[in-house]
């Protein structure tokens, strides 16, 4: 799991929710740069109370993440307006901190706060009651702010745990530019996807880009085809285990990648290859398509992107025999905020923990760096980056989101999802193997 | 040692020079990695993973060092791994070679078990012991502090240098303790005065051997500190990776810069290990 | 002698302070983590007592006993293969050659380069596409022989292995190169009186002397590679499709992404188990040959 729970940190049920956020932003939005601090930071006892201190770990560090001033901006501000209430920031990088945490939780070391992942990530800290429940806290005016389907990855039995801040959905990126060049259309179909592959491997050139490394790469691409085939409430239906991966949709879907790979889709080399370094080659305008999370818009319009300009967003299409269709993605909200059942200061902690998910998911999206979760007004459109535009309005008329695997899934079970998937990559298994190595999952 | 290579004849001279071309080989392969690091410190992604992996840099980005610099405190960090490092350079080495001496020389009925016993502390993986010392830790109230890294570092490194120590001892002929034994000398005394001079360079060695241990480890450092003004250099580094995508360049950067106090104390100890030969070590 | 060498309070002097941290640090985790190896634990809140389960586990554990494999792969490999060069290297600059401070420093330099870098650049050597082993191979005309190295997996085992052990060979070097210095010159001179060549010298002389310390340096190869997990993780994370998994990487991504911290604390067990009995039939075995000798 993990490079991925971060690495798409988002999404959910949504779309018509940003839709309407973004059409909302008539609004002379005035200062971008500076976040809307309408709702802000001590709306309710400012500065009044007693000195706190709260601990919140996370991991917004990276000196050339554009999360990291975010991250810091809503801190601060939320310090300024509460004078009494002192924020000690523990940054951390990303897969380190998933140990970090997971050792905090189990030497009972936990911060007030932590940042952390929906789904399968965080239920062992609520199965072992290291968090806070917060439905008592949540007000219908908090509800209303965000999207539709926020909490379902935050929820565990009825209870709410977490607040989420982005929104995440997978898309098929393509560069138009390498299209054009070398006369291939743009694919609206599956017939025409695999054509598009094709037709660029006669020429030489890699069509789509992945990792065989980070497996979660992998993952991106066929978790939408499993839902390209089996469609949303099977999936989950499955996933959560009731259902069979025997059914015959999984094999479908296990065919359809394995045509994909035979095709050439792939490079050879993919299976040796980080995923840093697997979308270098994207980026430099020399692989024509690449599916992933809608973070990946943030790289293509970076100041020294070699791409600019030149990506398009389009859905993955619908494949045969398939009861999906086009405008269900994978995606949802994953990345949250929560606080520890421990903590001493659980009124000032969960006060906090509202106000950073909905500033940090407004500064985010200010930053061009990723969708929000919440509902955003009075945002400038043409000052966000034109890919991560696209993306937005790509999921517009979405149907609704569909959680990636290796995040719905738990522990064990997702590393038995993910090395299958592996050796379908690969080839070493076929994929009427890959899918009864699946339905391991639940039990011999 | 010339001596004996002085046994000459012209086989000996192409041989010798077979030797000298091996050796420069060697040489090389051994300084690439350097070599290596330092451009990879001044490249951006594009070029490392694909356009350019091994050769100069074509564009020298000395803004990646910028970037390392100034995002973080790393002065800082820089001095708190400095702290750390050091205690525990000093903690394991005067543990060790005590620990050793009592272990190789001296008298008791459990020595056998007792050296098997510290052994023990080699097979411990890392990753299954980081929990326990967590908890450990924890009851001591050390999480958060510089002890939080110095005492499982000395432990962990104790049982290296214990080896290391007992195996050089073990070379030490006893008849330099019977003689000053003899002269009606302490054990102490023995020990502080004869053998330990005698431990220069084991010592070096268990010294850049603990060095490299403390200096670099990671998991302990992520894990045990939360608190910013004890984080230590190789967790600044870490944290320059982004949460999306990750620009390797200020990480090369950051090693680069990590790496030198490590080159200065290794040629600097090593050199100690080559002097103890002049020093005449055990001239009997 | 032996009664100054006997004073109880000197060899508590001298022991204790180690002894202590050793405890502390060492022998109660170990302690815990036996403990949890008899538990069905997630790592989070109580675990439930399940007895030998997670050892019965193991055996029955194809990936387990694949990693265990090739762990001990690379253990007999450090051994044979990475020590041997170390120590002739060892040999031959401590006999003195030209320049012989620097070489010294220059054969280290690998050991102190970080695993980040050192990962980085065999993948360099390594991909597919650019990397500097196929382009060798394409150049020479071999190109049926390019392969896609960590990407397959019947190359991914070997193709991280000759990483790891090149890495280390300037450690064993350096320990080795320590213990000849301390050997007393007057061993050398007397040597080289009788008209001992080099070659003889070190095989008759120096090796022999060096026992104690080639003893040191096959426990810790033979520890170090059972326990093995920074490079492999980098270069291939254990993959692809286990290919190149040995026990630590398995462990940790039992214990943290599995999230079964019982069954990983079962498998630490196994490696302490497993690294003990190895270097104390190391140990024996060199003082058995010692004993022989005299």
């Amino acid at each position: 799991m993990n490079k991925m729970l971060v690495k798409r940190g988002m999404a959910f049920m949504l779309a018509g929710a940003v839709t309407l956020g973004l059409t909302a932003c008539g609004k002379p939005a005035g200062n971008t740069g500076n976040a809307t601090n309408s709702n802000a930071a001590g709306t309710a006892s400012a500065g009044a109370g007693q000195p706190v201190e709260l601990k919140f770990s996370h991991i917004w560090g990276g000196a050339v993440d554009p999360f990291t001033p975010a991250a810091k901006k809503v801190i601060d501000d939320y310090q300024k307006a509460n004078q009494n209430v002192k924020i000690t920031v523990d940054t951390n990088e990303n897969e380190a901190y998933k140990t970090k945490i997971k050792a905090m939780a189990g030497a009972n070391e936990l911060p007030d706060l932590f940042s952390t992942w929906g789904g399968g990530f965080s239920k062992p800290f609520i199965d072992s009651n290291s968090v806070l429940a917060i439905d008592s806290y949540i007000t219908e005016e908090t509800r209303s702010k965000l999207v539709n389907g926020a909490f379902n990855n935050l929820t565990y039995d009825g209870k709410i745990y977490g607040m989420p801040f982005f929104l995440a959905a997978g898309a098929l990126f393509v560069n138009s530019e390498l299209f054009e060049k070398n006369s291939v259309k743009i694919p609206a179909t599956y017939e025409e996807l695999l054509t598009a592959v094709k037709a660029f491997k006669s020429k030489g050139i890699t069509p789509m880009a992945v990792s065989g490394k980070d497996k979660w790469t992998i993952a991106m691409y066929f978790d939408v085809m499993a839902l390209r085939a089996a469609g949303p409430d099977k999936i989950v239906k499955t996933l959560t285990k009731q259902g069979s991966f025997k059914d015959p949709e999984f094999l479908n879907a296990a065919q359809r990648f394995k045509e994909l790979i035979d095709a050439g889709a792939f490079s050879k080399g993919a299976a040796g290859v980080s995923n840093d370094e697997a979308e270098v080659p994207f980026y430099d305008g020399k692989v024509p398509m690449m599916f992933k999370g809608s973070w990946a818009a943030g790289k293509a319009d970076a100041k020294d992107s070699k791409v600019a300009g030149k990506i398009k967003v389009i859905s993955f299409p619908a494949i045969p025999n398939g009861v999906g269709n086009a405008k269900q993605f994978t995606g949802g909200a994953v990345d949250a905020v929560m606080v520890s059942a421990n903590t001493k200061n659980k009124d000032e902690a969960v006060k906090f923990q509202m106000y950073f998910a909905e500033n940090f998911a407004k500064e985010s999206y200010l930053a061009g760096a990723s969708m929000p979760a919440w509902k955003s007004e009075g945002v400038d459109e043409s000052k966000l980056p034109a890919t991560l535009v696209e993306v937005v309005n790509l999921t517009k008329d979405a149907e609704g989101f569909t959680i990636w695997w290796d995040t719905l899934l738990a522990g064990k079970d997702t590393e038995t999802y993910l090395n299958a998937l592996q050796e379908l990559f690969m080839g070493t298994k076929t994929p009427e193997q890959f899918v009864d190595s699946l339905q391991t999952m639940y039990g011999k | 040692m010339s001596r004996i290579t002085a046994v000459s004849g012209s086989k000996r001279s192409v041989s010798s020079i077979l030797m000298y071309v091996f050796l420069i080989l060697v040489a090389f392969v051994q300084l690439f990695p350097l070599y290596w690091m330092f451009t990879f410190s001044l490249k951006d992604n594009s070029e490392l993973f694909g356009e350019n992996p091994i050769g100069l840099p074509t564009k020298w980005l000395w803004s990646n060092y910028s970037n390392a610099l100034m995002g973080g405190n790393v002065g800082h960090y820089f001095l708190n791994s400095v702290i750390v490092t050091g205690a525990t350079i000093l903690l394991t080495v005067i543990m060790s070679v005590m620990a050793s001496y009592a272990l190789t020389r001296m008298v008791f009925k459990i020595r056998r078990q007792m050296n098997s016993f510290f052994i023990l502390g080699l097979t411990v993986p890392l990753h299954s012991a980081l929990l326990p010392i967590f908890i450990m830790l924890r009851s001591l109230r050390m999480v958060n502090s510089y002890w939080a890294l110095i005492i499982p570092y000395s432990a962990f490194a104790i049982p290296m240098a214990i080896l290391i120590f007992s195996g050089f001892m073990a070379s030490l002929p006893r008849e330099l303790e019977e003689a000053a034994c003899i002269d009606g000398c302490s054990i102490y005394r023995i020990f502080f005065s004869i053998i330990l001079p005698l431990m220069r360079p084991a010592i070096a060695t268990v010294t850049i051997f603990t060095f490299l241990q403390a200096w670099n480890e990671l998991m302990f450092a992520v894990v045990f500190i939360s608190d910013v003004r004890f984080k230590t250099l190789t967790v600044g580094i870490q944290s320059l990776a982004g949460q999306y995508t990750t620009d390797w360049g200020p990480i090369g950067a950051g090693l680069m810069v990590a790496t030198i106090p490590t080159l200065i104390i290794y040629a600097f100890m090593s050199k100690k290990v080559q002097d103890s030969l002049v020093v005449g070590a055990v001239k009997g | 002698m032996d009664r100054v060498l006997s004073n109880k309070k000197a060899i508590i002097f001298f022991l204790f302070p180690a002894l202590v941290m050793f405890i502390a640090v060492i022998i109660i985790p170990i302690v815990m983590s036996s403990y949890y190896s008899l538990q069905d634990w997630s790592g989070f809140g109580k675990g439930t007592f399940i007895g030998f389960a997670n050892y019965k586990g193991l055996i029955s554990d194809p990936i387990f006993i694949k990693a265990a494999i090739n762990s001990l792969i690379l253990a007999a490999a450090s051994v044979f293969i990475q020590l041997p060069i170390s120590l002739f290297l060892a040999l031959v600059l401590a006999k003195g050659v030209k320049f012989e401070k620097s070489f010294v420093t220059i054969y280290f330099i690998p050991v102190i380069i970080s695993t980040v870098v050192i990962g980085q650049l065999w993948m360099k050597v390594y991909n597919y596409d650019y990397g500097i082993l196929n382009l060798l191979l394409r150049s020479i005309g071999l190109d049926s022989w390019t392969q896609e190295w960590l990407g397959d997996t019947k190359q991914a085992l070997g193709a991280t292995f000759i990483p790891i052990i090149w890495q280390y060979i300037g450690y064993h070097m350096l320990l080795l190169y320590a213990g000849i210095k301390s050997i007393s010159t007057d061993v050398f001179e007397a040597a080289v009186i009788d008209g001992s060549s080099w070659w003889n010298t070190s095989l008759k002389i120096t090796i022999p002397m060096l026992k104690p310390v080639l003893n040191v340096s096959v426990i810790f190869a033979v520890t170090g590679a059972l326990k093995v997990f920074d490079l492999v993780y980098v270069l291939t994370g254990g993959g692809p499709a286990h290919a190149s998994e040995v026990i630590g990487t398995y462990m940790v991504s039992t214990i943290f992404k599995g999230n079964q911290y019982g069954y990983g604390s079962a498998m630490a067990i196994f490696v302490i188990l497993e690294c003990f009995v190895l270097s104390i039939l190391v140990g024996f075995l060199f003082r058995e040959r010692e004993g022989a000798e005299r």
